[in-house]
């Protein structure tokens, strides 16, 4: 009888007839152990016992496996928790924290155990009904949730047909990926750049997008990713939380912070509001909101007022000794002094022979020199006499605007608060910072950042155990990258060597002309940043979507002199920047992010750019708003239901795995399988098609026909090779003591032993040794190399046209813009204790534990001026658009703060749209600087980012609601 | 919590009805609209419901059972009812455990049914064990096995057994209500129908299985 033919059918022995018809047994969901491989049933043996349902829990649970697994998801700071995931019958059951860190130096405290609250309930996240289980087509208006299932040959067929289209028609940048925050080191990062790489079509670089990408950091050191370990707090005596809010966001870590202050440390929670931060803290110091880089310009005025800098550091390792020209406002170079000199060569003011000086740019030894920090000095060149000075006589003078009085009045602080806390970070044996990603989100992000770097550099306050700055924190394996771009003729192995051989001449004339590796790696990167790997999200979206926005810079910003787009068009007309493709954008590949929630504006890309696609396409395990409004979606496998392996940060510098503990739910597959059978479809239907070749954006031809030999290795690699990927990715790692794939998935995790060249680990510039503490930066304070700036030097004067135009030379505070127009409130933002992005922000476990629903806090005294009740829906508003939410009403957030905690998803709020509406996120002219030996695009840094934070608005209450 | 039925039901029908309401509430294949275009479908179902619960069968709009209907049209409402039709989430859950809460704990409980009478869940497709298709294959197996040990001779009160203490402690515990959001959340008639048909039905078995039926709004 069978019913379809899918099922499993089982008849009985003889087939015999039986009242009301023949009797027959069909499954489809269960399987029968008994019966496999029979279709003709023996006779039974006995029966199980069954007296009730007691007898259901007389055999002890058992676990089948106990597998090491953790979670690809971004959440950065505190990411690398090893977890025991336990399996019974094909099901993960529950995950346990892996106590099995091993102690590093025996004075600190350890990392056990590692995990948050989310990864602790991932089990129940990737089996709950928001789980993507089979690939959908769209059938209805985009957006409207009308879905059809599909099968993969089905949906990929049609996806590769539309990429073959828009190949062969419009160019490979039509056709462009998003991998999101997702990518892992190992199938997924690998899959989606070889893919990429393979058919010439750009990624976006999310981290600018994103505003993770440190201006002031880079501006100021010429580098974003450097951190210290968190254990090496442990040799702090002052910790600064400033622009962070660790205790909700960096949940493993956090016990470090307090180990730390019972070992005697003093922590100083720097924030509008009374954050969970600011609860764990010894001192609280609020500061009005988009203030700080006032603040910390104050405490520098006291540190150089009461002579408390660290004048040694400063005159090695800084620029502040450097020599400016009075008559231009311009580093005194080597082309200033004599035809033909080099324009990266500077010179500073010799105290001991009373002459001038030329930097040695490939060590910061000063040797016998000492370096004049005040005074003028007059100085001959070919056009005659100029006048130069020391930035740090400009700086000094720039300082003398931040009196305590006038940093009050911006930032709120108190003259004696200001006071105390400047002092006591000059006098700390070793002070450091716990910052995150928050200041790169204003307007005058770059500001904050280069004034805090700015602060702790007077003092000596980098580079020392257990003292630093915290740029973008991340350490990857290395030495395997070269798998995403070697030639598919030749093992990885051979391909990496290929290209070895291929940079070694450029490389070593970068070294001859006093290159570090650390530059030799970031210029490296920025020639393949400008081959178009890689596309500046906020500049992509600026040309597709998003201008009105991103480039309403000047409607709000009032020391802008032109519009945005001016400097934007000098900016492409110098090749200071990285002009987006031109060609019409036709499909687009979300294979790990959600443009349709992260994107400020995300509303208005729906409206535009989205639009105007023929095809969006999604793989993700979950229903974000992106796939939601996708043509087609497929199903990634869960975090347990595949092999790959994580990045990671010195904060905690263990590389760990996702181990396939469980085969994948439903349909879903790996994000390596996606890749590959996307090409692999490509292939066949480039074949199937007759199309033989497409043009890349070199205007060179490519083979369409073979894309998926080529990203395959040429049979090295399909849909199923994830396990031999990783084999061969961890044997050409060089940073990880040679642990192979096997081992790694028994351990579950491994400690880095190095950065060996690559790009996001070498700007650490420290040794990781195995029995100590990681302290970043170590290689210039310690080694003396330079750093990757122009001057060399931790550089806080920045001579180039945008910083000059804007009068941003050095370091200073600006006023955060009324953007959103004239509205007394500024919603400020951050990322919660209840979610990592948008993963959990549906699980009911989570929102169990707050509200439920969106809502964005107000304080007390803001509330009732407008009549509003803990709970009421509100509506926020200003010049750009609207949403509705629920007011929480909080008595420590600072009066006229509003705070939105991020990643819900907009259809999650009442009205379907989320406080990301009402951002219009205006690029920072200076973000378009270029043309300038460290300010150059490249991944991660160096092109413009959002600045939602601080965004004007009101809020009112909803009546009737 | 089980007695013996009152009016026990043939169980080679009982069995055959258990699979059919699984196939009914499996995603549709290509198969359903031919067998709905040739009447193949209704008649099984008339063979199997009009027997056991004639009642019940008399007052269903059977007609939806039969007739031209695609394919597509029948997949894309069941992802709107039971996958993607609430943005994240379907308008009715296929999952017991999101009905009753404590989802694991739903699962652990019927797995432990499943693994008990030798029973493992498929790989392909990979479907949770408190999946309404998976409770419902289970019925139909206990009733299969009922019907082969007897044939054999051999005692089969264990199959019996377990399948009303399943019956009440499962599919009777959320079936109803999920019917009843079903009919509430539809308009197409075949999905109205078999709401109306597993919601109907499991009442009939409850009572068959000597059980007095509760009624359930699909939470504890």
């Amino acid at each position: 009888m069978p019913v379809d033919l899918q099922r499993r059918r089982f008849v009985l022995a003889g087939g015999a007839a039986l009242a009301g018809g023949s009797l027959g047994l069909s499954l489809r969901q269960l399987v029968w152990a008994e019966a496999a491989g029979a279709d003709v049933l023996p006779p039974p043996g006995p029966a199980p016992v069954y007296q009730g349902f007691e007898d259901l829990y007389r055999a002890q649970w058992t676990w089948d496996s106990v597998v090491k697994s953790t979670h690809i998801v971004n959440c950065w700071y505190q990411r690398g928790c090893a977890w025991d995931v336990f399996v019974k019958d094909g099901i993960v059951w529950r995950e346990e924290q892996s106590g099995v860190y091993e102690p590093t130096d025996p004075a600190v405290p350890d990392y056990n155990p590692r995990g948050c609250q989310k990864g602790g309930c991932y089990s129940q996240r990737m089996y709950d009904e928001g789980r993507i289980r089979y690939p959908i087509k769209r059938v209805g208006a985009r957006g409207e949730g009308r879905w059809q299932r599909v099968s993969w040959e089905e949906g990929l067929r049609e996806v590769a047909d539309r990429i073959i289209d828009a190949l062969v028609e419009d160019g490979p940048g039509s056709v462009v990926w998003d991998g999101g925050t997702a990518s892992s080191g190992g199938g997924h990062g690998t899959g989606v750049f070889r893919g990429a790489h393979v058919l010439d079509t750009p990624l976006l670089d999310v981290n600018s997008d994103v505003g993770d990408h440190h201006p002031g950091a880079q501006a100021t050191v010429g580098k974003i990713s450097f951190s210290g370990s968190m254990d090496d707090f442990f040799y702090s005596d002052l910790i600064l939380i400033w622009g962070g809010n660790p205790v909700f966001t960096q949940i493993p870590n956090a016990h470090f912070l307090n180990e730390a202050r019972y070992n005697g440390a003093h922590i100083v929670t720097i924030a509008p509001d009374y954050s969970a931060s600011a609860v764990h803290a010894d001192e609280w110091i609020p500061v009005s909101v988009g203030t700080d880089a006032a603040l910390a310009l104050g405490m520098c005025r006291i540190i150089l007022d009461e002579g408390l800098e660290d004048r040694a550091f400063i005159a090695e390792q800084t620029d502040l000794p450097l020599l400016v020209r009075t008559d231009t406002g311009l580093f005194l170079r080597a082309s200033d002094l004599e035809e033909g000199g080099a324009d990266d060569r500077f010179h500073v003011w010799d105290t001991g022979s009373d002459s001038l000086r030329r930097c040695d740019h490939r060590s910061l030894v000063l040797d016998r020199v000492q370096p004049a920090l005040e005074g003028e000095y007059t100085v001959a060149t070919p056009g005659g006499e100029v006048t130069v000075t020391p930035v740090f006589a400009l700086l000094k003078r720039h300082l003398a605007d931040y009196d305590a009085a006038r940093v009050q009045a911006i930032t709120g602080v108190g003259a004696r608060t200001l006071a105390a806390l400047a002092r006591r970070i000059a006098t700390a044996k070793a002070a450091a910072m716990v910052t995150q990603s928050n200041f790169s989100k204003f307007y005058h992000g770059l500001e904050m950042e280069r004034c805090q770097i700015l602060l702790m550099t007077l003092c000596g306050q980098i580079g020392r155990k257990g003292s630093g700055i915290v740029g973008f924190p991340a350490l990857s394996i290395a030495g395997h990258e070269t798998i995403a771009v070697s030639d598919g003729g030749f093992s990885p192995q051979i391909g990496a060597l290929l290209l070895q051989i291929k940079n070694t001449p450029r490389a070593l004339q970068w070294k001859m002309a006093g290159h570090t590796d650390e530059m030799i790696v970031y210029e490296l990167a920025r020639e393949a940043y400008r081959s178009g790997a890689h596309l500046p999200s906020n500049l992509y979206w600026y040309r597709f979507g998003l201008g009105s926005l991103l480039g309403s810079s000047a409607r709000w910003d009032p020391t802008m002199q032109r519009e945005l787009d001016a400097f934007l068009q000098e900016a492409y007309a110098k090749g200071w920047q990285i002009e987006p493709p031109t060609s019409r954008q036709r499909v687009f590949l979300e294979v790990g992010g959600n443009i349709l929630r992260r994107t400020r504006g995300y509303n208005r890309l729906y409206e535009t750019f989205v639009q105007e696609l023929d095809l969006l396409v999604t793989l993700d395990w979950r229903m974000s708003n992106t796939a939601l409004h996708s043509d087609y979606v497929f199903p990634a496998a869960g975090w347990y239901e595949k092999d790959d392996i994580t990045w990671a940060t010195p904060l905690a510098p263990y590389a760990h795995i996702v181990s396939q503990a469980v085969p994948p739910l439903g349909e879903s597959k790996s994000d390596w399988a996606f890749v590959a059978l996307l090409l692999k479809t490509i292939q066949q239907r480039a074949i199937e098609r007759g199309i033989r070749d497409f043009v890349d954006r070199a205007g060179k031809s490519r083979r369409l026909d073979e894309v998926f030999d080529e990203f395959g290795f040429h049979g090295r690699y399909d849909e199923h090779s994830d396990q031999q990927l990783l084999t061969d990715i961890l044997e050409m790692t060089t940073n990880l003591g040679g642990i192979g794939w096997e081992e790694l998935k028994r351990k579950g995790f491994a400690r880095y032993t190095g950065l060996d060249i690559s790009l996001i680990n070498t700007a650490n510039a420290t040794d990781i040794a195995p029995d100590a503490t990681i302290t970043a930066n170590t290689w210039h304070t310690e080694k003396k190399l330079p750093w990757p700036t122009l001057t060399r030097r931790i550089q806080f004067y920045i001579d180039h046209p945008f910083f000059m135009e804007q009068g941003e030379q050095l370091p200073t505070h600006k006023d955060s813009p009324a953007i959103g127009g004239d509205h007394p409130l500024r919603m400020t933002g951050g990322h919660t204790r209840w979610s990592i992005h948008a993963s959990w922000r549906d699980h009911p476990n989570l929102l169990r534990l707050q509200r439920g629903e969106p809502t964005i806090f107000i304080n007390s005294d803001d509330a009732r001026q407008r009549g509003i009740a803990d709970g009421d829906l509100v509506r926020v508003f200003n010049d750009i658009d609207s949403f509705e939410t629920r007011a929480m009403i909080l008595s420590g957030l600072r009066p006229g703060q509003l705070m939105q905690h991020h990643a819900w998803e907009p259809y999650q709020y009442r009205d379907g749209k989320s406080y990301a509406a009402v951002t219009a996120s205006p690029i920072n002219p200076l973000q378009l600087a270029g043309g300038y030996f460290h300010l150059q695009p490249l991944p991660l840094a160096a092109t413009p980012g959002p600045s939602d934070r601080d965004t004007r608005v009101e809020v009112e209450r909803v009546e009737g609601a | 919590m089980s007695a013996p039925a009152a009016k026990a039901w043939p169980v080679a029908l009982e069995s055959e009805a258990w699979a059919l309401l699984a196939r009914l509430f499996d995603h549709p294949d290509a198969a359903l609209p031919a067998q709905l275009a040739s009447g193949e479908l209704k008649q099984r179902l008339q063979r199997s419901f009009g027997a056991l619960a004639p009642e019940l069968w008399a007052e269903l709009p059977v007609a939806a059972f039969e007739g031209k209907v695609t394919r597509e049209a029948l997949a894309v409402e069941y992802s709107r009812l039971f996958y993607f039709g609430n943005r994240d989430a379907p308008l009715c859950s296929l999952h017991e455990g999101e009905h009753r809460g404590n989802r694991m704990d739903v699962m652990e409980r019927v797995l432990r049914f499943y693994t008990h009478f030798g029973l493992k869940l498929a790989r392909n497709p990979s479907e949770m064990p408190d999946h309404l298709v998976s409770e419902l294959e289970f019925l139909h197996f206990l009733a299969f096995q009922q019907e082969r040990y007897q044939r054999h001779g051999l005692d089969a009160g264990a199959f019996r057994r377990a399948r009303t203490d399943f019956l009440v402690a499962h599919p009777g515990a959320w079936m109803r209500g999920f019917c009843d959001r079903v009919i509430a959340a539809t308009a197409q008639p075949f999905h109205d129908a078999c709401a109306r048909l597993l919601g109907g039905f499991l009442p009939a078995a409850l009572d068959a299985h000597g059980v007095v039926p509760m009624v359930s709004t699909g939470r504890p």
